[in-house]
């Protein structure tokens, strides 16, 4: 008799110690954000919307990325090193679709959850992914493109998109492309394929304009993209002739803005993806469950709209 | 019925393991109950209190960071209104929005926004296109200094940082025209400090104005696209101080001379997991608790009550099976109730086993006296047909047989009588028997004929009285009277070949025998003229004396004949029997 007693103390005293541990361990969730990069401005304000979700929900979080934004290897060890460091969620964008899935699986089995943002993985263990519309925001920019004149008029337009196939490129020219079908007095003349860098895409630019002078709206897909076609129209002197729409934002292409060299920038909510990354991840941590992809919402800012105080929110983050 | 009864039947252990294990879980509910509303009370205090606090803090430390700028304003506007040369001035100026960091550039304005002079670090535009800093209505206002709220500066090229704008009029003569002077203060300090504020486990803070617009908020960047939005009418609406709507603590505390609010939320709805995992959590541990201590009750009441109980119910059956031979093997009992009921029982078992062996003794007593009487008793038929045979005897003048009739009954009478001793020597008993067979064998004339066969060794063996004379009337009545042939009565006496000791007494007949249903009742079945001694008689008195092992046997065969055998110890004879 007094044996079972004992031995019903000792495993009373076992779970008792077990609870306790357990409590321990889930006093504070660890989130590690992988980025494909750390130094552009778009992921810093990724990470001041990390950060403020991780104030707001009171976690550990940690911002990490590699050096140079092809690297999907140091992204590799990155992750396993966030997994070897106890972390609970991985918020990923993956630099490659295919060759992360692998190490992005591994982590999922010891448990850890995964999310991506911006740019996906190919694994099922992704629980969601968040990143802008990008159709949705090839819309706006067609709107953008075409709010600046009459409906009398004729909007002749050329685009300068990027070579590399990459989803995001692609995404925006379709839903571009598809608002233009909508309007009437529109069309798409020409189209230039340029790298991604501002000499590669002016260059472009300006070709467009001296081959198909009667294009008076012209379009650059990203940030790089657009800083070429704003120094095409600053060098061709077409301001005022030739409407131009870019995407993202930097001090450059705001400055672009002002001087009216650019005529509408649509941006993007990099905050917001970041802040809704955190704010899933300590949701699912939870228990909670969220739909396979989640959008933000993209803004177009022109020149007067762009120091309203909301969008100058949007526009313009706090230096470090 | 008898089932039924059972089904229902519960032990005492049993009802208070179940009515023990009630309470117990009873007393844990409430209690967890009780705990649940306190924690729950606590968990909320703790948080309105946190709220409070961190809002107090950064009400306070963002008024510090406005009287500083506020302090420096007026140091730079003395600086602008002293005599000295616009040249000089500028340089003054230059100097310290160098080594003020936090001053981002000083501005001279005009009536209407025109910029006279502008100190800064960077390159100023050629054209500004707007320049935020100047609010007309603001700097008209009337107020002594007039704070705008955070903005974008954008005087200078490729810069587009945060500020907030201080301005005061001023009457600098170093400036033409000059009638405002405004420092722009970087915001980035003020943005970082409530950023970096968690109010409880899930909570920020953001500064309002008084009419609800947003001045600055940690995730403004969220407003806008309505992933997330402040309730602004109930911000309006309150009051400073602390307030609970719904699942939100809302923490207000002016700031900036009242003209702004730092306003801290708290969610509280994680309370409610919180509290029920704390809840289900207290819960399990004290279940566990009571399990140990329930566990522990049972253990000592199981020794101090069940065992006891269980035990004395054990000793009871037994009693039940074997009361003769029964002494109470006392338990453990601790507990005085069980003690008292044992030792009553005990008491119960002596008193009982003691009234049955009076009874056993007088039971016996009896039976010995009463047949004792009937031994003393002569059948009257008998004794009324042998004096009728000698009367009969006598009248034929047939003394000689008549004298031998009366000697043979009276040596009958007197064995019979022996003195009132109970046992007498075989040797008696066999001459009882031979005079019992010479006096019926004169009324029986030649219908049967008589023979012993006595072990000379055993003769002086005592055996009880009248024992073989009753077998001898039985086999004649029943066995030969109804017999055409000649008879044949044989008594033989001799030790058990097997049994060391035992005494076998046979008395064997050739008659027409009996069936085992007939032997069987003989054994049974008193005499049917009740007088005299029966073979049942016999028979008990033989169990009495000497034991259940002794007594008679019957074998018979139907026309061949019956055997009875007598079974009795071997006693030497001193006639000292009773």
């Amino acid at each position: 008799m007094l044996r079972k007693i004992s031995a019903a103390f000792m495993a009373i005293i076992l779970v008792l110690s077990l609870t306790a541990c357990r409590e321990r361990e889930e006093k504070k969730s660890r989130i590690t954000v992988i980025a494909k990069a750390v130094n552009s401005n778009f992921w810093h304000r990724v990470r001041d919307g990390a950060d403020a979700a991780a104030t707001e929900y009171n976690v550990d979080f940690l911002f990490l990325g590699p050096e140079n934004e092809e690297d999907y290897s140091a992204q590799i060890e990155l992750i396993e090193g966030a997994v070897r460091g106890g972390t609970d969620a991985i918020i990923l964008s993956a630099i490659d679709y295919e060759r992360l899935s692998e190490v992005v699986d591994k982590a999922a089995r010891t448990g850890v959850r995964i999310l991506t943002v911006d740019s996906d993985v190919s694994s099922r263990n992704v629980s969601t992914f968040i990143a802008t519309d990008n159709v949705k925001a090839g819309r706006a920019a067609a709107e953008a493109a075409v709010s600046g004149f009459s409906s009398q008029s004729e909007i002749k337009i050329g685009l300068v998109n990027y070579y590399e196939s990459t989803e995001n490129g692609q995404s925006r020219e379709e839903g571009f492309k598809e608002y233009i079908k909508s309007v009437p007095n529109a069309e798409i003349v020409c189209k230039e394929t340029a790298d991604s860098n501002t000499e590669s895409a002016a260059a472009a630019a300006e070709r467009l304009m001296t081959e198909h002078p009667e294009i008076n709206v012209i379009v650059g897909f990203n940030e790089w993209l657009t800083l070429g076609v704003g120094s095409a129209i600053k060098n061709k002197n077409a301001a005022g002739r030739i409407r131009a729409v870019g995407f993202d934002t930097n001090t450059v292409s705001i400055d672009m803005l002002e001087k009216g060299e650019m005529d509408a920038l649509i941006v993007q909510n990099p905050f917001a993806i970041g802040y809704l990354g955190v704010k899933c991840a300590v949701g699912l941590l939870n228990g909670e469950t969220y739909s396979e992809r989640q959008y933000t919402d993209v803004v177009a800012v022109t020149k007067e709209n762009m120091f309203d105080s909301e969008i100058q929110k949007l526009l313009f983050s706090f230096e470090d | 019925m008898k089932k039924a009864r059972e089904r229902i039947t519960l032990s005492l252990s049993s009802i208070t393991v179940l009515s023990v294990t009630a309470a117990a879980l009873v007393a844990v509910i409430v209690c967890v109950a009780v705990f649940a509303g306190v924690y729950s009370r606590a968990l909320k205090r703790d948080a309105v209190y946190s709220a409070e606090q961190t809002t107090a803090q950064t009400a306070m430390a963002v008024d510090n960071y406005i009287n500083s700028m506020q302090e420096k304003l007026s140091l730079i506007k003395e600086i602008a209104e002293s005599d000295n040369g616009s040249a000089d001035i500028s340089e003054a100026l230059s100097n310290i929005v160098y080594i003020q960091s936090d001053i981002y550039c000083v501005t001279v304005y005009g009536e209407n926004g025109e910029i006279l002079s502008c100190t800064g670090n960077g390159t100023l535009k050629e054209n500004v296109y707007s320049d935020n800093s100047f609010d007309k209505e603001l700097f008209s206002s009337g107020d002594k200094i007039f704070i705008s709220a955070p903005h974008v500066q954008t005087l200078f090229q490729n810069e587009y940082p945060w500020v907030v704008t201080l301005g005061t009029k001023t009457s600098t003569t170093a400036f033409e025209n000059g009638r405002y002077i405004a420092i722009d203060f970087n915001f980035t300090e003020i943005a970082k400090y409530i950023n970096n504020i968690g109010v409880g486990s899930q909570g920020y803070c953001f500064i309002a104005d008084r009419e609800g617009n947003i001045v600055y908020h940690p995730q403004q960047q969220l407003l806008f696209s309505g992933i997330k939005a402040e309730n602004t009418e109930i911000l309006t609406s309150l009051k400073d101080g602390t307030h609970t709507e719904s699942d939100i603590i809302y923490s207000l505390k002016e700031v900036n001379n009242k003209k702004w609010r730092i306003i801290s939320v708290t969610y509280t709805d994680y309370m409610q997991t919180e509290r029920r995992t704390q809840v289900l959590k207290s819960f399990g541990i004290t279940m566990l608790c009571s399990a140990v201590i329930l566990f522990a009750v049972f253990a000592v009441y199981s020794r101090l009550v069940n065992a006891p109980v269980k035990h004395l119910i054990r000793e009871m059956k037994r009693f039940e099976t074997e009361a003769e031979a029964f002494t109470l093997n006392h338990g453990n009992e601790t507990v005085s109730e069980l003690k008292v009921i044992s030792d009553s029982f005990e008491h119960m078992t002596e008193r009982i086993k003691k009234l049955m062996a009076q009874v056993l003794d007088e039971q016996t007593e009896l039976r010995k006296t009463e047949l004792k009487a009937l031994q003393a008793q002569i059948n009257p038929h008998f004794l009324y047909n042998t004096l009728d045979s000698i009367q009969w005897m006598c009248e034929r003048g047939n003394t000689a047989d008549a004298a031998k009739m009366v000697s043979a009954l009276a040596r009958l009478f007197r064995i019979s009588i022996s003195r009132g001793r109970e046992l007498i020597t075989i040797r008696e008993e066999i001459q009882h028997a031979e005079n019992y067979l010479l006096i019926q064998s004169y009324r029986y004339k030649e219908q049967f004929t008589y023979s012993f066969e006595v072990d000379p060794e055993l003769s002086e063996c005592l055996c009880n009285k009248i024992t073989i004379q009753p077998l001898i009337e039985n086999a004649i009545y029943h066995g030969l009277d109804r017999h055409i042939d000649e008879g044949k009565i044989t008594v033989t006496v001799r030790a058990d070949e097997d049994n060391s000791g035992d005494i076998l007494i046979t008395v064997s007949d050739n008659g027409i025998g009996m069936t085992e249903e007939q032997c069987e009742a003989i054994l049974k079945k008193h005499r049917s003229d009740s007088s005299g001694i029966g073979v049942k008689n016999v028979n008990d008195r033989l169990k009495i004396y000497f034991g259940e092992q002794y007594g008679l046997s019957i074998k018979s065969e139907l026309d061949v004949g019956t055997e009875v055998i007598v079974r009795i110890p071997r006693l030497k004879g001193d006639n000292n029997a009773t």
